[in-house]
């Protein structure tokens, strides 16, 4: 079966962006809904797509159309569908959609609508291209796409009102501005993505002269050769890093977690390159690579993504500003996916990045539930600090239990979907005997469903200092509640069918498979109680810490705690 | 193809700007404007159709001892006659609004000198690229030279006297060690042709002096790091529509220059020196970029951000490597079209908002000039390689060149190292100037230009997204031509 219609996937959200960009910032309803129903489609194809892949076994199937041609070899707009391009473009374009109709409410009144829509489309459109691309050049322009599309879009209100500010105006540390203007919010996540692409770019050519080609399905098929050649030239761990600096800069890992959290934007090409290629790495590697070259990597993946999990986590507990809160915790669960990528050679690789995989569909959905919800609350509050709002729970009951169940998948709770993916890191964490990332993996737990639920209390059941509390604050319009109330309702079902036992995970095996239909490998994956009964009190501790330390509060920093975890940095 | 057509194409121009400098009173503004926009597009449009029968080459003189003289179009230097066409050709509708503005604060006028020393200027150009001998070359360059040194002295602003003078100064100093080595090179061999490429054995011991001559020469008319003073001043003073000119197109050819002399010619002496031209490269990005930073005038700030552009065409270059070399041809083009397209904004600030070029006055103008915004985001997008514009293709052929050194071990690894921080300057140093350009809280209002500054300059955009879409028509040629 010919999959030619994938190249739709993508290109349908471009042709969005195109005809935004000609239409301006007239006809604003007609561009809207266009740009809505275009992405529509696209994600039905998608879904259309994860069909055909699942009816043909995960056989890496390709279409290709002639575009230029390096030394003889064809470089084409090219397709390639197999378990991961498949399940992630469904899930991406599916988000997508869910958001772009929330903002069809959201962008009403907003004079740059136009721009908003160019931009945002072209975000999908790179976001799909780059998830389906089947070479390297396709990869890398859908990569830089979503750079220049994220840029934009953070610095969308570029004329810096006060009020689309982040952080605290006037707080220092280390006499280090403390706050960010939307605009210079967005130089920095030019700067500290673009810098590290030039690495990724280097490791592309460095792949490129090992491989000769650009194609992901020779390259993986070539892996072994190519891997032996930059070992015994003693460029493997260069090659690494390089190769791999462009990821981690995007998913916002130590040390390029700076950009990410004044940017705050949805950040899953890194972990879908992790999930592309490093199987590919430890598949093709030979036992020489392994030990000197390819287990050094991965540990230090795992490492830096246990530390950025950890970090991320601690200061989203003291942050003021409900966006921030959210962009901490991005950056701190991609870290999760992190460490379960480099754990893969220290235990079952396969389960170990189906828990990556798994834990970024689970994040995707309760991510984006939480940051329209948030999108929704700032406006109803016309503040973006927490302790602005309070006794949301009053007018906004659906909007709070939508908030409540993607905190809930957030901290881990049973039976959500962030609850199997998390212990299986652990887990996996646990088994593979690395203690550091193990210790920093719980801990970070119990942060998450500490600030989960710090903000949740606060937000529904709080005193507040804001002008907005106490009076009517009532649900947003049905196009913004009803995209976040189905992306919690699909956490809570993703948790109820959660794969990993009806061996989905063979999906990633396909990944390092070769042409032919990968034999279907049915996981047997046995979370040993005591671990899970460990992590799960730890995360039912944090959020009953903060359910205890933020309810009945009459009023704000009264609790010897809050001295603490609360409210620093107080703002006019 | 060898018919003599070639060569008429390659004339037509410099009878346009006899025509203008003779009957310029006589004739509108808008109608030069466009016999110019003319003049530029059909040797373009005539490289473009004699590239898709693979090339073109015609003996038009043989000159004995000089050798053949040739009009020459093939896979290296198509790219550059296609930027200078595109350029000029776009500029030439430009230049009305913006000289009408010059004209009136000189209290001047000089239509017909103006729209035939800029003619003049081009024409040369496509001269000095399509040649195949050291003595047509030079000829061109020098024709080149007097036309832009003119207009600068003409319309220039600021102390013009002074930096035309500090331009054609220098200028000189690097044609003249070019031309030293070129007379020895042609008084040994017997020949001054460069191309097809003769062999250089007879030059014996003279061969490193002829390389490293013709190398100094052109590295100083590309601005390299050291040999740069000059280019600031010219670039920022010269009347706008100049500075779209010079300042991609006439230093860049020194890079095309370099690829198709030095390096064609002598090219085990050349990678005998790859660390050397690597480090020049590398320190020329860097300070090209990190002065970016410090300056207030929007024009310098173009200008200084061209001198890193000039390292990245010398990283590509230095990397010897097929790729590389075509990424840095690639370079000129997008670096071509990208500043082009930022000085013509930068020229929409001068004229709608009296003589506007202090970047601190700026701020916030996003909000009254959203077409021109969006112009320069382009260019910048073009300088520093994002999808959909052409600098993503140079960008990324660049650096598979670069990459290409990591076989030389960790001498190779460092020159990453290096490459990383200085390529990582171009978007810091382009986004920042963006914002402090175009975004933040509005200071005052701004007029917008009209359709005479914007459409050239979107016409020359269109190119950077078409060259993106097709990439095979350029780096197809690039690299059979290479390899």
């Amino acid at each position: 079966m010919t999959v030619s219609f994938l190249e739709l996937v993508w290109a349908l959200p471009m042709m969005g962006s195109a005809m935004s960009l000609l239409a301006g910032s007239r006809w604003r309803r007609a561009t809207s809904l266009l740009s809505i129903s275009l992405i529509g489609i696209s994600a039905l194809l998608a879904a259309f797509g994860l069909a055909v892949a699942w009816s043909s076994g995960f056989r890496v199937l390709h279409f290709s159309v002639g575009w230029f041609a390096v030394a003889g070899k064809a470089v084409g707009v090219g397709v390639m569908l197999d378990g991961l391009s498949a399940v992630l473009s469904t899930a991406v374009s599916l988000i997508s959609f869910l958001i772009s109709a929330y903002s069809y409410s959201y962008m009403a009144e907003d004079e740059g609508m136009g721009r908003y829509w160019f931009f945002f489309d072209y975000f999908v459109g790179s976001m799909l291209m780059l998830v389906l691309a089947s070479n390297l050049v396709l990869l890398l322009v859908g990569w830089e796409g979503t750079t220049l599309s994220s840029y934009a879009l953070i610095g969308h209100w570029y004329t810096d009102e006060e009020d689309r500010w982040v952080g605290d105006k006037g707080r220092r540390a280390f006499g280090v501005p403390m706050w960010s203007t939307p605009s210079s919010s967005a130089v920095r996540a030019m700067v500290f993505t673009s810098f590290a692409d030039i690495g990724f770019m280097i490791g592309v050519g460095m792949l490129y002269g090992a491989a000769g080609t650009f194609s992901l399905l020779a390259i993986s098929k070539e892996m072994p050769v190519i891997l032996d050649r930059l070992q015994a030239q003693g460029l493997l761990i260069p090659f690494l890093i390089l190769f791999s600096m462009g990821a981690f800069a995007k998913s916002a890992q130590f040390p390029f977690h700076e950009w990410l959290v004044t940017a705050m934007t949805m950040v899953n090409a890194g972990v879908y390159f992790m999930l592309r290629f490093m199987p590919m790495f430890l598949s093709g590697a030979s036992a020489d690579d392994l030990t000197s070259s390819i287990l050094p990597f991965f540990l230090y993946v795992a490492l830096i993504g246990a530390f950025t999990a950890f970090m991320m986590a601690s200061q989203a507990m003291v942050s003021n500003e409900l966006k921030l809160i959210l962009a901490y915790s991005t950056s701190s669960q991609l870290g999760y996916m992190f460490l379960a990528v480099g754990l893969a050679p220290f235990t079952q690789p396969s389960l170990a990045f189906f828990a990556a995989l798994s834990h970024l569909l689970s994040r995707a959905l309760f991510k984006a539930a939480l940051f329209l919800a948030a999108g929704a609350l700032i406006h109803a509050f016309s503040s973006r600090y927490i302790k602005d709002m309070g006794r949301a729970w009053a007018g906004m009951k659906a909007t709070a239990l939508a908030f409540a169940l993607a905190s809930l998948s957030l901290a881990g709770i049973p039976p959500l979907s962030g609850f199997w993916d998390k212990d299986l890191i652990l887990d996996l964490a646990y088994k593979a005997g690395i203690w550091g990332a193990y210790g920093l993996g719980l801990a970070g737990a119990f942060f998450t469903s500490f600030y989960a639920f710090r903000a949740f209390m606060l937000i529904f059941f709080g005193p507040g200092e804001g002008h907005r509390v106490g009076i009517s604050v009532h649900e947003p319009s049905a196009w913004m509640l009803l995209p976040y109330a189905a992306l919690s309702g699909l956490t809570l079902a993703y948790g109820i069918i959660w794969p990993g036992e009806h061996g989905a995970a063979s999906l990633l095996y396909s990944l390092v498979s070769k042409d032919s239909p990968a034999p279907l490998v049915v996981f047997q994956i046995s979370l040993s109680p005591s671990l899970v009964a460990l992590s799960l009190g730890i995360a039912v501790a944090g959020l009953a810490f903060a359910v205890f330390a933020y309810a009945g509060r009459r009023e704000l920093n009264t609790s010897s705690f809050g001295k603490y975890a609360s409210f620093r940095g107080r703002v006019p | 193809m060898a018919d003599a057509l070639g060569l008429y194409v390659l004339l037509l121009p410099f009878a346009v700007a006899l025509v203008e400098g003779g009957l310029g009173r006589y004739l509108h503004p808008k109608f030069m404007a466009g016999l110019s926009a003319l003049a530029a597009a059909v040797p373009g449009i005539f490289a473009a159709l004699e590239m898709i029968s693979g090339g073109y080459q015609y003996v038009f003189l043989s000159a004995g001892g000089l050798g053949q003289f040739s009009v020459l179009i093939d896979g290296l230097n198509w790219p550059v006659v296609a930027a200078i066409s595109i350029v000029s050709s776009a500029v030439s509708m430009y230049s009305v609004p913006y000289m009408r503005t010059r004209f009136e604060d000189l209290g001047t006028d000089g239509w017909g000198t103006y729209f035939a020393l800029y003619v003049l200027f081009f024409s040369a150009m496509f001269g000095m690229v399509e040649s195949n001998n050291f003595i047509l070359f030079y000829v061109f360059l020098e024709l080149a030279l007097v036309p832009s040194f003119l207009l600068i002295l003409f319309y220039g602003y600021g102390n013009r006297g002074r930096i035309s003078m500090m331009y054609f100064i220098w200028t000189h100093v690097g044609a003249l060690t070019f031309l030293l080595g070129a007379l020895i090179y042609g008084s040994v061999l017997g020949t001054f042709n460069f191309y097809p490429v003769p062999s250089v054995a007879p030059l014996a011991a003279l061969a490193p002096l002829v390389a490293a001559l013709l190398l100094v020469g052109l590295l100083i008319k590309m601005a390299a790091f050291g040999v740069h003073v000059w280019l600031p001043y010219a670039h920022a003073e010269a009347p706008t529509p100049i500075s779209a000119l010079l300042s991609p197109n006439l230093i860049g050819i020194a890079g095309y220059a370099l690829v198709r002399m030095p390096l064609a010619l002598f090219r085990p002496l050349l990678l005998s020196a790859q660390w050397i031209l690597l480090a020049v490269a590398l320190l020329t990005v860097f300070y090209g970029g990190l002065l970016v930073f410090r300056q207030t005038d929007l024009k310098r700030l173009l200008a200084y951000s061209s001198i890193a552009q000039m390292g990245y065409i010398l990283l590509g270059i230095a990397s010897f490597s097929p790729l590389g070399i075509a990424g840095a041809m690639l370079q000129y083009f997008a670096h071509a079209i990208g500043k082009s397209v930022l000085f013509s904004s930068a020229g929409v600030m001068i004229t709608e908002n009296e003589g506007l070029r202090d970047v601190r006055k700026m701020g916030g103008v996003a909000k009254s000039m959203p077409y021109t915004a969006s112009l320069s985001l382009w260019g910048f997008m073009n300088i520093s390689g994002l999808p959909p514009s052409v600098g993503f293709f140079s960008k990324l052929f660049i650096l598979l060149g670069i990459a290409s050194l990591a076989a030389q071990g960790p001498a190779g690894l460092f020159v990453f190292v290096l490459v990383l921080i200085s390529l990582g300057l171009t978007p810091a140093y382009s986004f920042f100037a963006m914002k402090k350009v175009f975004f933040g809280p509005s200071q005052s209002r701004f007029t917008e230009g009209g359709l005479w500054m914007l459409l050239p300059s979107a016409a020359i955009g269109a190119f950077g997204l078409l060259a993106f879409l097709f990439p095979g028509f350029m780096v197809g040629p690039l690299l059979s031509f290479l390899r």
